[in-house]
């Protein structure tokens, strides 16, 4: 078996992918409860609210992955630059000077991978992935010191972070999406888009590709920092961070949403929204009484598959 | 039939098409056991095809092949071994970071047979270095070592000079002089006059794809050179000589990592061609002069102003373009033909880009399609879209412009160049005659030094041994 690269890219190949995903979950959901009726209820039941919520969580964080992918640069710590933007809102006195605390905080977050990046050519992968664990143990620094609230007499947990509405969360999801459009037809989105075909084109081009390394990984950790901010102030309830429950795991969703969505503004939304309907039935099956860990085994072969769709979408198979 | 020894590798009426030329037309060639037979010609003589026929690469579209007498088709270069003929090339298939001995292990050969090779080949092997350490000459020996020792008896060997320094040729062709006693079947490709010279029982002579003749000792090495370049030798007198205007572009004494000394002056209105055979350092010549590289030594001045060690952007913003060699340094893959267009492209791109579609004869279906997808020939004419049509440079640097244009694109190019370029261009090369025919000076660049520089009327015969010392 070869893979042979296309003359021209197959986008069909990303369809192929999302109904090999949602075979895959269908067919996981039939072997866990091994009873139609039950399956059908598992995927049948949503709660639009919790869907909303997911979506849009998601959605920022895809279109932060993609922002990096775009580039060819490999961000892989949107987990942990999540935690920082939402211990950035916890920190916050209103929504306004959340979101923008958790932007700078997240941004500031993905510098030290940016500029290892760009002047010493340091693997982002890495370092941004190492930040992540990283990030966990200072938000339980912050946790147990600076941002504990002691009004919660023997409960260690942080100050609540001010609450933001589904319809607001779901605006800033928009005001992305389209900043991100917008940004990709001007020249400095360009030079941005150049990147992925290498350093040496950027050059060509008259610019400096450190300027562009920076700035890409530098958008893409303050967006999933709004990501995480988002994601703490539209809790229900519990708007605080408690050291068991630091990384929520948004950032995994949201890179599996920007493949599987082909590194596209609109693609990767609709992925988010697949993305959070598979949470959705995951939380049905834990009803049910399945684990739970279910639900990151199906986000995971969503990610696997969008993966195989984005090799696809360029190579063809030659069995041969 | 007369009983004699049948050749080890026979090839009859090979006959190869690439898309728009005829890379071989009908060429014959044999070599015996115990013979070195050298392949002798310019670039783009077909040297380099006939070669990958015989290895299996390329099937001939015409044409056929005898081994040892019986009539071969040779599938695959794996089948190409497994039939005992091996290629020794620029490319080796060894491993950096493994010791010689772990790379003979990988390859499945008996270390102890490829010591015995050695020895009796009389080249020395550490076993114990690791390739990474070795120089292109040893391991260029070590791949020998490596075909003796699967039972190889017929060695193509295409161009092995080319990336030695001097000891090491010679060292190379008394290898060479000895595989051959060994009674194995060497095809020896060259460029080199004097290579071929000292080391083949018999050289072939190939131009622009078709058989010129071959010849045996004694050889003579003015027969040799006219057939290379037969039809041109011919003293050719420049066009209207131009009048003598004043230097615009001057690179002084410079230096890069194979780029040894080079020195080049360009005049208002002047093309001027650098030529060299392959790997002697033009690439680099050309990125120190575009301003993408920076020299390690030597001066650049553009109407006068000192612009050594500026970067890339300022020399694009006093007017230089640059065409690479390598496409993709160019052109971002991942990008729409549209978005390639709009690096240097600012307004009313997409009109800008069909009226170079109309005018250069571009073929792509829509603006928006990958620029990945267009053929070799139309990547280039976008590139040449862009950075000639369109922004009209001052000074062009341009490597290898016209490779894998047809006559006609090519035509265009240097008309393009004489009309939208209001300063000068210079261009690499590798064809005399496309030189001799276009350009107004010509730099002849040698093992990373300018070696010589000819004005009209040029002679190509001095020129063509320029390149070929």
């Amino acid at each position: 078996m070869r893979l042979v690269q296309r003359p021209s890219p197959s986008p069909l190949s990303y369809l192929y992918a999302a109904a090999g995903s949602l075979a895959t979950s269908i067919a996981v959901v039939f072997a866990f409860t091994g009873d139609p009726e039950k399956s059908l209820q598992a995927l049948s039941t949503v709660d639009p609210w919790l869907v909303a919520r997911i979506f849009v969580i998601v959605g920022i964080i895809a279109a932060a992955s993609l922002l990096s992918y775009r580039s060819g640069l490999w961000n892989i710590g949107q987990e942990g630059q999540a935690v920082v933007g939402a211990l950035a809102a916890v920190a916050s006195q209103n929504p306004a000077e959340a979101l923008a605390a958790a932007t700078a905080a997240a941004a500031a977050w993905a510098l030290a991978p940016a500029l290892l990046r760009a002047f010493a050519e340091v693997n982002e992968a890495v370092t941004t992935f190492l930040l992540s664990l990283a990030a966990v143990s200072v938000a339980r620094y912050f946790v147990e010191g600076p941002l504990r609230d002691p009004g919660m007499r023997g409960f260690i947990a942080t100050y609540e972070a001010p609450a933001l509405s589904i319809a607001a969360a779901a605006a800033i999801f928009a005001a992305v999406l389209a900043g991100i459009a917008a940004l990709y037809r001007t020249r400095l989105g360009l030079s941005l888009r150049l990147l992925a075909s290498g350093e040496e084109v950027v050059k060509y081009a008259g610019r400096s590709p450190r300027v562009y390394i920076l700035l890409a990984l530098l958008l893409s950790g303050a967006v999933s920092g709004i990501g995480g901010a988002v994601e703490i102030m539209t809790r229900e309830a519990g708007r605080y961070m408690t050291l068991q429950q630091v990384s929520t795991g948004f950032g995994l969703y949201g890179i599996s949403a920007a493949w599987l969505g082909a590194l596209h503004p609109i693609g990767s939304a609709a992925a988010s929204l697949y993305i959070a309907w598979l949470y959705q039935v995951a939380i049905n099956l834990k009803i049910l009484g399945l684990p739970a860990q279910v639900a990151n085994a199906l986000v995971g072969t969503a990610m696997a598959w969008g993966l195989a769709g984005y090799v696809l979408h360029r190579y063809r198979v030659v069995w041969r | 039939m007369p009983q004699q020894a049948e050749p080890a590798l026979r090839a009859v009426g090979i006959t190869k098409f690439f898309p728009g030329v005829v890379a071989l037309d009908g060429v014959d060639f044999e070599v015996n056991k115990g013979e070195v037979h050298s392949l002798l010609g310019e670039n783009g003589a077909g040297k380099s095809t006939l070669i990958s026929i015989l290895y299996g690469v390329y099937a001939p579209d015409r044409g056929e092949i005898y081994l040892r007498g019986r009539r071969t088709t040779i599938h695959s270069p794996r089948h190409a071994a497994k039939l005992g003929i091996s290629l020794i090339s620029q490319h080796f298939a060894l491993v950096d970071s493994l010791t010689v001995e772990e790379n003979l292990r990988l390859a499945g050969i008996d270390v102890e047979k490829a010591e015995k090779i050695a020895e009796q080949l009389g080249v020395e092997i550490d076993m114990r270095r690791y390739v990474a350490e070795l120089t292109v000459g040893q391991r260029q020996r070590l791949e020998i070592v490596k075909s003796l020792a699967r039972e190889s008896d017929v060695l193509l060997m295409d161009e092995p000079t080319a990336l030695l320094s001097p000891r090491e040729v010679k060292s190379l062709l008394a290898v060479v002089r000895r595989l051959a006693e060994m009674g194995k079947a060497v095809v020896f490709v060259t460029h080199k006059i004097r290579e071929a010279v000292e080391v083949s029982d018999r050289i072939t002579v190939l131009r622009r794809g078709k058989k010129i003749a071959t010849y045996e000792r004694p050889f003579d090495e003015d027969v040799l050179l006219a057939a290379m370049f037969e039809t041109s030798v011919k003293r050719r007198v420049h066009k209207a000589g131009r009048a003598a205007s004043e230097v615009i572009y001057r690179a002084e004494g410079l230096r890069g990592s194979r780029v040894r000394e080079a020195t080049i002056e360009l005049r208002r209105g002047e093309v001027a061609a650098v030529l060299g055979v392959a790997g002697n350092g033009q690439e680099e010549l050309m990125e120190l002069l575009a301003g993408f590289k920076k020299p390690t030594g030597g001066r650049i001045f553009l109407d006068g102003q000192e612009l050594t060690g500026r970067p890339f952007a300022e020399f694009l913003k006093k007017g230089v373009a640059y065409i690479p060699e390598d496409r993709w340094r160019a052109l971002a893959k991942e990008l729409s033909v549209l978005d390639n267009f709009k690096i240097r492209c600012v307004k009313n791109c997409v009109e800008a880009l069909q009226e170079a579609k109309k005018e250069l004869d571009i073929d792509f279906p829509s603006p928006s399609v990958r620029v990945a997808a267009l053929s070799g020939g139309n990547q280039q004419k976008v590139i040449l879209a862009r950075e000639v049509w369109l922004r009209k440079p001052y000074v062009l640097i341009a490597s290898h412009p016209t490779r894998g244009l047809d006559v006609e694109t090519s035509e265009k190019f240097y008309a393009l160049v004489r009309s939208a370029v209001s300063g000068g261009a210079v261009v690499s090369l590798e064809d005399v005659e496309e030189a001799v025919e276009k350009a107004d000076r010509i730099y002849v660049m040698s093992r990373g030094r300018i070696a010589a520089s000819f004005e009209p009327p040029f002679d190509i015969g001095e020129i063509a041994e320029a390149m070929t010392q």
